[in-house]
């Protein structure tokens, strides 16, 4: 496959600045068709404002952003074919949900009103009830709804699953995956929920204070780090060195994050140290505590983690 | 089928464990039809292009094959190669990791070899 059947959606070297600071700073990176990526970031990363411009909706300062090869922005074709749904709809506060399906089949050309119908019965959530007398969880699947029902070849998904129930979680991951896989659409999910959404994610996207900082099918971003555990006298000797991300001892054992090639990995096993996959909410821990650590924050004084 | 551990092992890898187990156990036939990627996706909550690498790989090893339009099948004679291919991973899996910690526990070969006759005079 070319380039340009293999990638979907793309930005250039991205840069969105509000007052001063770079909410994005320079980000590049090509999103595959008919994948479901997850976008990964700590608090402030600038997850939002990435969505926010791929849907079009908000201007970059600079930098390109393409849908099929095409700008978005101005684009009224590219951003009919991208659904955005935000985890905070202020702008849909007053409306009925009845009000707000009418607005999006209005909006959106391929949106599927009986699915839409269907979805909101599921949810058990009643047309008549005004967006803002609702909870956070039911905002959350109101936005669901939009997501879903949107058909669009390109849904942006920001913390779709906020305030929602583990049993409404499960339900969301569900009907992601049937839809998925009846429409190869292309999804970009961003989530806390690292762990348990994980086995969704085709694609990682990594996202470190605006820059993208890795961008790997998620097999591919496992396979970077291991669990290192053994005889301290052993891991120690790896040490230091700055391929590892983690270190902690307890007695005579450690238990070192190694993240890259691992030369020594058969006289490791030989001498006991066992190796083993890093879960993947906790690699991504470790690489955003390194980052902070390259960026000069504080790690938590002692006092407050013992 | 049972559920998948979340050990962090790729996923792809133990679909098509899953898979092999099946046809070992003789849950799935020689000839018989696989469920589909999708249908493996939704039951494991997963990626469907994470569950369509799983069932490749075992393509690319001959122990399936696809009729077109149809679907994917267990090909003749996959069971007797999967279980020559399970035997040689035993020695890895078990055999070593049972000598190792055998070794910690200071239980000799011999007396290693004696147990394995009791286990096996027992079960």
């Amino acid at each position: 496959m070319s380039r340009a059947e293999h990638v979907i959606l793309e930005c250039h070297d991205l840069t969105k600045r509000y007052r001063g600071t770079e909410a994005v700073a320079s980000a590049t990176v090509a999103f595959e068709r008919g994948a479901i990526h997850g976008l990964l970031g700590a608090n402030g990363a600038g997850k939002t404002t990435l969505l926010h411009i791929l849907s079009g909706q908000i201007y970059p300062s600079s930098g390109k952003c393409l849908y099929e090869g095409q700008p978005i922005h101005e684009n009224p074709l590219a951003m009919s074919q991208i659904c955005f749904v935000k985890s905070d709809e202020r702008a849909w506060s007053d409306y009925k949900i009845k009000d707000l399906m009418t607005f999006c089949s209005l909006l959106i050309p391929t949106w599927d009103q009986s699915y839409a119908e269907q979805l909101l019965r599921l949810f058990h959530l009643s047309a008549n009830k005004k967006y803002k007398n609702l909870s956070k969880g039911m905002q959350s699947l109101v936005g669901i709804v939009k997501g879903l029902a949107s058909r669009c070849p390109v849904v942006l998904f920001d913390e779709p699953t906020l305030g929602l129930d583990a049993d409404m979680r499960e339900t969301f991951y569900d009907l992601l995956i049937r839809d998925y896989g009846e429409s190869q659409r292309t999804i970009i999910l961003s989530t806390h929920l690292i762990d348990e959404s994980a086995k969704l994610f085709q694609y990682l996207t990594l996202l470190e204070h605006g820059k993208i900082t890795s961008h790997l099918e998620t097999e591919e971003f496992m396979k970077q780090a291991y669990y290192l555990q053994g005889n301290s006298s052993i891991l120690e000797r790896l040490m230091p060195d700055e391929r590892v991300l983690h270190h902690e001892r307890l007695g005579s054992t450690s238990i070192v994050v190694w993240c890259g090639q691992l030369e020594e990995e058969m006289s490791l096993r030989q001498q006991g140290v066992e190796i083993s996959p890093v879960p993947l909410q906790k690699l991504f821990v470790y690489l955003t505590r390194k980052n902070k650590r390259s960026h000069g924050k504080e790690e938590l004084p002692h006092e407050i983690v013992s | 089928m049972g559920l998948l551990t979340d050990d962090g092992r790729p996923i792809f890898l133990q679909i098509a464990e899953k898979i092999e187990d099946d046809i070992i156990e003789g849950r799935l036939a020689e000839e018989s039809q696989v469920p589909s990627t999708n249908q493996f996706a939704a039951f494991y909550q997963i990626n469907p292009a994470t569950a369509a690498k799983g069932v490749n790989q075992l393509v690319d090893q001959e122990i399936l094959y696809k009729k077109r339009g149809i679907g994917m099948f267990v090909k003749e004679g996959a069971r007797s190669i999967l279980i020559e291919k399970r035997k040689e991973q035993f020695y890895e899996q078990y055999v070593i990791t049972m000598v190792r910690e055998a070794g910690k526990l200071g239980i000799t070969p011999q007396q290693l070899s004696d147990m394995i006759q009791r286990g096996a005079d027992e079960a």
